[in-house]
């Protein structure tokens, strides 16, 4: 199955924007003391760990060694495959992104998280080393602890926190991306919108023309623009888009003629309702209306729209058949609305 | 009764007039005091905007003091042996005080002088001078550290120094007092006969790379004090002379009887143009060139054995000589390079001659005589204006970029100030007490900063709180941004401090070096980690290669030390963190301690006399386990076996199990 361009785009977008991990920090972890108000600096790359200067590393390790930690290294053994796995991460994303399988960019997706959530294990694990397997001949006695993963904590001196950095952020977005692309994918498919259609939506919705399709009535909720009732009766209900694209709707034709006829200048489109169909909508100007006593429209004008004169004829035989102009006068004389 | 009424109304107008003038001064006055406490109040945890550099005078230092607060920021070991560092003690720094003397442990400083580039002050280096034994010190302001230090051969009294030029070619020396040269047993009465000055130029333009230009021959005359020109001037330098009655004994009468003495300007362009032609006399001298290799963390000496002099006979134009009354001390040249002023400390003006009527009067040949080959200008051609009255025993003068210039003057012991192109006094400051030098912020540049003034003071007497006979040398920092002199603060100097100068600190404090990196470290006796500390016996000398990180020295115990041996304790500092030093002191030892710097080494030598374990220990406060680094040299009687044997620390109970 083909995934759609949007989603393709965003699968594209999140490889892309993981290539982030071999230029910048993932993480960065800063200690701050009264003695160190400019603080120390540990960056976590995905191959190494430095230093926000050539000896911040080599100073930590050399205050650590007071409460028994460890040192820790330039670089840890998992360091050597992560750049790997990043790798393989983005070819597999752009490869999806091109060959257009629905379920590489799934298996994308699943993977980029998978890795996420193992390296986030993985960093607590060692956090948790450190701060746990303490030298019992250190100076210091210190009762085990665990450095912060997000967040900021206070060990002796030190305020210690750990957050995100520019390629952790970027990632972090990269799975964001992966995920809108699937939720975008299946909703897509479940509408059965292809591509092309959904292109030209997105470039209705992001662009400057206005939308002017009706939007679906909904029952018992949508309120008329004009007499302020509850639209009970899909059949007479009908709309008006205006040139802003606002949507105005209205529980009767003569309802939506006296907006149009009040405010013309402003309307880009107005559609009725098909009397015999009553989920279609229909150009009110190309309608064919009919008035006909035996059909109650709801403001008392007994008004309906229909397609053709063939379908308006079907319903009622004795009914005056109007056109769009027409029906306009008529409703200049006769329907007078006040709030 | 009634006169009685009349003079009860007299005494309470007095009395009211007496509480109104209370009443009405008191806000007033603290309003100007908190206006002033402003002006020199630096926060807690921010910065002065001007490092100042003050001489320390016999102390043979250099301090450097923070303005406008007046903090002492540091005191740089220059001409001098400093226990407290181990500067002139430590293996590394001796060699930085050797001469063709012997190995001097003090000098009396006085001129600091910042390298210029184009005119200004460039934070690169200070140099400062060393008045008994004649020297001058480049001070590398990356580290606030003495880097190299040069001998002045064929000088006496290097006074007039060290005063460079405005790109930094050179630095300059002159004798203060004259001697026969070359150095020779003669009889001090002849004196007109065999005593000789000389005025020498420095190449300074390259660190390690000190070197006498060239020396000019002059007349056996005291030279005093020098600035070189700027601008238009760049290419001559200045030195007062006084003693021009050639007077070697009582001088404060027999140096006193000319009305006029000499300012002698020297075009150094024209003596460069006398060296490439071989004009010039290649004279046998020794002395030391000095300095610190900054990667071997060592002092390198380098005796040099010959100095190029000129005598102004043989390369005419290199030197004339500006009559100037009388008894000349100061010679300041103006920030537009046009104007000269001298400071006759006992004349009762203060002259001011012009750079462009002195080339014309050279032109034109506006001679009145000649001494030894150099020609005496005529006083009115070259002079451009004098300021009449102006003070008494005028000295030193800087300016603020402005047009106005500053003298100070020892005897009224105050500040004049005034347009130095019409010579009209504006303003003047008392001094408390016998100013000496003062200093304008790059009041000796092109582009004065201006902004504050500090006069430095002879007598302190009454201005402190009492503190015994000795007192330290009073400081007053004026503010001059206005149209009227401000004194504004007041604090006290180590040392005494002659000269000093003050530098805009974001020209230097973006380049400070934090620490010293070890994997740079090329000192041969260093160790770069604990693994390699180790000691070492070669016949009687034992080296001991150690390291020091906080809170423990490698190795910490040391056996097998006999009586008879000569220790080395080779320190290296294995931190890398801003301001971790540590320290290292032993029992008995003769010498002092040594401070060692984040990733410097430094040597202590040691000869123990008597068996015995001796303790040792880090000096320096370095963290909360500073008082558990230390450790122990077992010394045993000479001739003992004892085996050498060394550690850091047994294997712990629990590692054993």
């Amino acid at each position: 199955m083909k995934v759609n361009l949007i989603s393709r785009g965003l699968l594209a977008l999140s490889s892309i924007l993981l290539i982030s991990i071999f230029f910048f920090p993932l993480w960065k972890i800063q200690l701050i003391a009264p003695q160190y108000p400019e603080g120390l600096t540990l960056y976590i790359w995905i191959n190494k760990i430095t230093g926000k200067t050539d000896f911040d590393l080599y100073n930590i390790n050399l205050l650590n060694h007071y409460v028994g930690m460890k040192p820790v290294p330039s670089s840890i053994p998992e360091q050597k495959i992560m750049p790997i796995i990043g790798g393989i991460l983005i070819i597999f994303g752009m490869f999806s992104s091109i060959f257009n399988k629905r379920i590489l960019l799934y298996i994308y997706s699943l993977m980029l998280i998978i890795c996420a959530i193992l390296g986030l294990g993985d960093f607590y694990r060692w956090e948790y080393e450190y701060g746990h397997n303490l030298d019992p001949d250190a100076p210091i006695k210190m009762d085990p602890f665990q450095p912060p993963l997000i967040g900021t904590k206070q060990l002796l001196n030190f305020t210690v926190s750990s957050f995100p950095h520019t390629a952790g952020y970027l990632a972090i977005i990269s799975v964001i991306l992966s995920f809108i692309a699937i939720i975008i994918d299946v909703k897509l498919y479940k509408k059965g919108i292809t591509s092309i259609n959904l292109i030209y939506l997105l470039f209705s919705v992001f662009s400057c023309n206005v939308k002017n399709e009706p939007e679906p009535i909904k029952i018992n909720e949508d309120v008329c623009n004009l007499c302020k009732m509850v639209i009970m009766d899909k059949k007479f209900a009908a709309q008006i888009i205006t040139k802003k694209g606002k949507v105005y709707k209205f529980d009767s034709i003569e309802c939506m003629i006296a907006y149009y006829n009040k405010n013309e200048k402003d309307i880009e489109k107005a559609y009725v309702t098909n009397f015999l169909n009553p989920d279609e909508f229909i150009d009110a100007k190309n309608a064919v209306y009919l008035r006909a006593p035996e059909i109650k429209s709801p403001m008392g004008m007994n008004l309906s729209a229909y397609k053709s004169l063939d379908d308006a004829s079907k319903v009622s035989k004795e009914g005056e058949i109007l056109d769009f102009e027409k029906l306009r006068n008529l409703i200049k004389k006769e329907f007078h609305f006040h709030h | 009764m009634k006169g009685g009424g009349s003079m009860r109304n007299f005494l309470i107008w007095v009395t009211i007039f007496i509480i109104s003038i209370f009443v009405g001064c008191a806000p007033r006055k603290e309003a100007a005091l908190s206006d002033i406490a402003q002006k020199i109040y630096v926060a807690p945890g921010s910065h002065d905007e001007f490092y100042v550099f003050f001489s320390g005078g016999f102390g043979g230092h250099v301090t450097v003091y923070g303005i406008p607060s007046g903090r002492v920021l540091k005191v740089i070991k220059v001409f001098q042996q400093d226990p407290e560092t181990g500067w002139g003690y430590s293996e590394e720094t001796r060699p930085m005080l050797m001469t063709s003397y012997g190995f001097i442990p003090w000098d009396d400083t006085h001129h600091p002088w910042l390298s210029q580039t184009n005119g200004e002050y460039d934070g690169r280096w200070l140099f400062i001078n060393a008045n008994n034994v004649p020297r001058i010190a480049r001070i590398d302001l990356r580290f606030f550290e003495t880097t190299e230090i040069i001998e002045i051969p064929n000088s006496a009294g290097n006074h007039s120094s060290p005063y460079g030029t405005e790109n930094t070619e050179y630095v300059v020396a002159g004798t203060r007092f004259s001697i026969p040269i070359p150095q020779r047993d003669v009889p001090i009465e002849s004196y007109k006969d065999n005593f000789k000055g000389t005025i020498s130029f420095i190449k300074a333009d390259e660190p390690g790379k000190m070197d006498i230009a060239f020396q000019i021959l002059m007349p056996g005359f005291n030279y005093d004090l020098a600035r070189c020109g700027r601008g238009p001037s760049h290419g001559w330098c200045f030195f007062t002379s006084y003693n021009s009655e050639q007077a070697y004994t009582l001088l404060e009468v027999n140096a006193s009887r000319n009305d006029k003495d000499y300012i002698a300007a020297i075009n150094w362009k024209k003596a460069e143009e006398c060296i490439a032609q071989g004009k010039y006399q290649e004279m046998p001298a020794t002395y030391y060139h000095n300095y610190y290799d900054e990667e071997k963390h060592m002092a390198v000496s380098e005796v040099k054995k010959s100095v190029k002099v000129i005598n102004p006979k043989d390369c005419p134009g290199v030197a004339y000589f500006l009559p100037t009354p009388k008894s000349p001390h100061g010679v300041d040249v103006s920030d537009d390079g046009e104007y000269i002023v001298g400071g006759g400390k006992l004349a009762t003006v203060i002259p001011i001659h012009s750079f462009s009527k002195m080339l014309k009067a050279i032109e034109q040949k506006a001679f009145e005589k000649d001494i030894d080959g150099i020609p005496v200008l005529k006083y009115d051609a070259v002079l451009n204006c004098e300021v009449e009255k102006p003070c008494l025993g005028p000295l030193h003068t800087e300016f603020d970029g402005k047009g106005y210039a500053y003298t100070s003057c020892f005897v009224s012991s105050e500040i004049v100030k005034y347009e130095y192109k019409t010579c009209k006094v504006v303003d003047r400051a008392p001094a408390y007490y016998s100013i000496g030098h003062l200093l304008v912020m790059g009041g000796d540049t092109r582009k004065p900063q201006g902004k504050y003034m500090i006069a430095m003071n002879k007598i302190t007497k009454d201005r402190q709180l009492p503190v015994g006979p000795e007192l330290l040398q009073s400081a007053q920092l004026y503010d001059i941004s206005g149209d009227k002199i401000r004194l504004i603060s007041e604090f006290y100097t180590l040392g005494e401090p002659h000269y000093a100068q003050g530098i805009l600190a974001s020209k230097i404090k973006e380049n400070i070096a934090k620490i010293y990196p070890l994997e740079k470290n090329k000192h041969p006796f260093a160790v770069k980690s604990e693994k390699e500390a180790r000691v070492e016996r070669k016949g009687n000398v034992v080296h001991v290669y150690m390291a020091s990180i906080r809170s423990h020295f490698t190795p910490d115990n040391i056996e097998g030390i006999r009586v008879g041996d000569t220790v080395y304790f080779h320190v290296t500092n294995l931190e890398q963190d801003w301001d971790i030093p540590h320290g290292f002191a032993v029992m008995g030892s003769e010498d002092a301690e040594i401070l060692v710097m984040p990733g410097q080494t430094r040597t202590l030598k040691w000869i123990p006399k008597s068996p015995g374990v001796y303790p040792f220990y880090c000096t320096d406060f370095c963290s909360a386990l500073h008082q558990e680094m230390q450790g122990y040299v077992r010394v045993s009687p000479s001739g003992s076996n004892i085996p050498l044997k060394y550690y850091t620390g047994l294997p712990s109970p629990q590692s054993q199990k």
